[in-house]
């Protein structure tokens, strides 16, 4: 019986240990997540900045020399 | 003695217990004290040791343009707080702090000398101010997260989105309008930490959170930025103080730009003037001038009072009504109605509204949208004036027909004309094509919405081949025309009043362009207007060629097949290298108004000595034939001069 009653107390013991154990982890990720998802936003942010059309034409122009193409120059495809 | 001795034993045993009872109550009672007494006290205490709240700044939902390209979105960024009654050496922390964020060292130090436990150093700092400030290791300065709203397309469309306040709440634009969806709710995470501060999260802690919505407008970001970049152009050049460029689709109402300028940059919106915040294509009215003349069209055939081949006498010019004499650009004698809208004869309208009679016209348009609101969701739209028949007089009945006496918002306009373009039929314009939560779902979907039916779609038919010849050589805006499309709109060169002389001015002018194009099945309505352009001030010179430039762009962004080939678009746009014009060229309008500046006055009438006089004046030079009161002059009336140019004027005696 005091057997019994010993293991039920370290068992218990044990689980109080790891839920405390798994508490830590989750909280760590659950705050990696909240930087990965601000990290991320600020990414778009820098996306929506680089292909914003005046950076394009910037660079378009300036960069590679492209320019407005003349009405011949258009093709419409079918 | 053993009987002392027992009795003693007795007492001691008595004692013993009675000590030990009176601990019993005195633990009975302390427990009673901290269970029952103090109980919640203590144990809120205790919880205050091992819990917390974690609080998330709210984020605000994202803009998208139609294609889902951002052009409002919010991220994280640090903001810097003090204590002053924790910092020691005000002084000092002060000049460490401006030198970091390179800000007034007064300002910080009137921050921190204030009586304040809490003052806002500087908000929504860069990551590189932040590194700088956190080195400096400062005692009572902290920081703390807050989210900033990001503009990325900077001008463009920022006259539609608005902006946020740093409290992240919308005050201009779309912003303001849609708050209520932008806005989410800040995030309080219930957590416990051990006795080093270490969160756990337990199946215990709640999260209490409402995310903000996303919308998705109908602008296009591409569309948006030609109309604003070209709109920017022709301000510049013909040194107007303001200008709108609108575009928008005509089948449905969808706004693919709203440009304004001047403009401002939403990302710093505090740099600049409310003034340059303001939404002119929604806020502003002025008198339309001779883009009425196309509804004026549009009711008279729709009530079949004349058909385009109708021939009117425009009395060489002149016409009396009452003490008032209205002028045309040019003597023009027996016009087709579709000459009079070519060549936007002030006479031709007021015959043609004269058949229509006040009353109709009044009520078409009324019909066509004009003295009340379109609707849009934009906040701060004004509805323009529209004067009952019973308040206008004679000479307003008259002047209307041409544009005078009824004031218009861009929008108004340019709607007016979607209802030309698609077959007569008044949209309800609008900007928000759905409200998508944070999953990309749905939850509010915006669908066109037609308002009511002006006219049939074979009126409509017929306004619009009479509005081709606007655009085409001999027109009022030859420079409206695009490479490979047929273009159909209308010129107005509104006079502004003088508050002062309480009449028209002569030096303000409102430049406008309204069309659409192609003009068989119209992809696009744009709508150009620029405030008091300096010099040449016409809607055909100013106005159109940001038109032709932004619907050429437009027209092949969106795909639309030409309606024939360069070759062909080359001769029917004789003379034209390139897309882009510059003011002051010599033009292919032949007749403007002559009361206008920049043409040649209508001479008639007056005596050598005057014609002099005007001559010296405008800077031409005058060749004189006869004598008495001028009969005749060449070049004609309302031709634009050149300075220097040479004008023949044929005097005969009166009588």
């Amino acid at each position: 019986m005091v057997f019994l009653f010993l293991l039920a107390g370290l068992s218990h013991v044990l689980v109080n240990f790891k839920r405390t154990q798994m508490g830590y982890t989750l909280s760590q990720l659950k705050k990696e997540i909240l930087q990965i998802e601000e990290y991320d936003r600020k990414l778009k942010l820098e996306i929506a900045f680089l292909k914003s059309p005046e950076h394009l034409e910037d660079r378009a122009v300036k960069v590679f020399g492209l320019r407005q193409p003349l009405p011949e120059e258009i093709v419409f495809l079918p | 003695m053993r009987i002392r001795e027992k009795k003693w034993i007795r007492i001691r045993i008595y004692l013993t217990g009675i000590f030990f009872l009176i601990i019993l109550c005195i633990i009975f009672l302390r427990a009673y004290q901290l269970q029952i007494l103090e109980g919640s006290k203590l144990s809120s205490l205790a919880k205050e040791g091992y819990t917390g709240k974690l609080i998330l700044t709210s984020q605000r939902g994202t803009i998208f343009d139609r294609d889902g390209r951002e052009l409002a979105l919010s991220i994280e960024v640090c903001s810097i707080y003090g204590y002053p009654k924790r910092i020691e050496d005000k002084r000092r922390t002060a000049t460490l702090i401006a030198r970091a964020l390179n800000i007034d060292k007064r300002d910080v130090l009137k921050k921190l000398n204030s009586s304040r436990s809490f003052v806002w150093i500087k908000r929504k700092i860069t990551p590189e101010e932040l590194i700088k400030v956190r080195e400096l290791n400062l005692a009572g300065i902290d920081f703390t997260k807050e989210n900033r709203r990001y503009y990325p397309c900077m001008e463009t469309c920022a006259h539609v989105i608005g902006f946020a306040s740093q409290d992240n709440r919308g005050l201009e634009g779309i912003e303001l309008k849609y708050n209520s969806y932008l806005e989410g709710q800040d995030i309080r995470l219930n957590r416990i930490h051990d006795a080093l501060g270490r969160p756990l999260l337990f199946h215990g802690s709640r999260i209490e959170k409402r995310d903000p919505f996303n919308l998705v407008l109908t602008l296009d970001k591409g569309i948006s930025y030609k109309a604003q970049k070209a709109l920017r152009e022709a301000v510049e050049r013909s040194g107007a103080k303001s200008g709108v460029c609108i575009v928008i689709r005509p089948q449905t109402g969808e706004i693919l730009a709203m440009a304004v300028v001047p403009e401002f940059n939403p990302n710093v919106f505090w740099h600049f003037k409310p003034y340059e915040w303001r939404n002119r294509v929604v806020t502003d009215c002025f008198e339309p001038g001779s883009t009425l003349k196309t509804f004026l069209l549009a009711a008279a055939l729709e009530e079949g009072v004349i058909t385009p081949e109708t021939v009117f006498n425009c009395e060489k010019g002149e016409h009396s009504i009452g003490n008032f004499i209205i002028h045309d650009s040019r003597p023009f004698g027996m016009l087709k109605v579709s000459e009079i809208i070519k060549f936007s004869s002030n006479i031709g309208a007021i015959k043609i509204g004269q058949r229509l009679g006040p009353g109709r016209l009044h009520y078409y348009l009324q019909k066509f949208g004009f003295g009340e609101r379109t609707g849009i969701d934009l906040p701060g739209e004004r509805k323009g004036t529209l004067r009952s028949t019973k308040d206008t007089s004679l000479i307003g009945e008259n002047t209307l027909c041409f544009g005078q006496g009824i004031s218009v918002s861009p929008l108004q306009l340019a709607m007016a004309f979607g209802a030309i373009a698609n077959g007569g039929h008044l949209m309800r314009p609008f900007l928000v094509k759905s409200i998508l939560d944070q999953s990309g779902k749905a939850i509010r979907e915006f669908y066109p919405l037609v308002r009511r039916d002006i006219i049939s779609s074979e009126t409509a038919r017929k306004v619009k081949g009479i509005l081709e010849g606007v655009a085409r050589k001999g027109g009022t805006a030859p420079k409206a025309a695009i490479m490979g499309y047929v273009v159909a709109g209308k010129t107005g060169t509104a006079q502004k009043v003088d508050r002062e002389k309480k009449t028209y001015s002569n030096k303000k002018f409102v430049a406008i362009f309204g069309g659409f194009a192609p003009s068989d099945s119209p992809a696009i309505v744009i709508l150009v207007a620029l405030d008091e352009p300096e010099g040449t001030p016409y809607g055909g010179i100013v106005a159109a060629p940001v038109f032709s430039d932004v619907g050429y762009w437009t027209l092949n962004y969106l795909n639309v097949v030409p309606s024939f080939t360069p070759a062909i678009a080359r001769n029917e746009i004789a003379g034209r290298q390139n897309l882009s014009y510059s003011i002051g060229k010599e033009e292919e309008i032949e007749y403007l108004d002559p009361d206008l500046p920049g043409s040649i006055p209508n001479l008639k009438g007056l005596g050598v000595r005057d014609v002099l006089g005007k001559a010296r004046a405008l800077g031409f030079k005058v060749v004189i034939k006869g004598s008495g009161r001028a009969v005749d002059q060449t070049p004609a009336p309302g031709i634009p001069f050149k300075k220097g140019g040479l004008l023949t004027v044929t005097f005969k005696p009166p009588g």
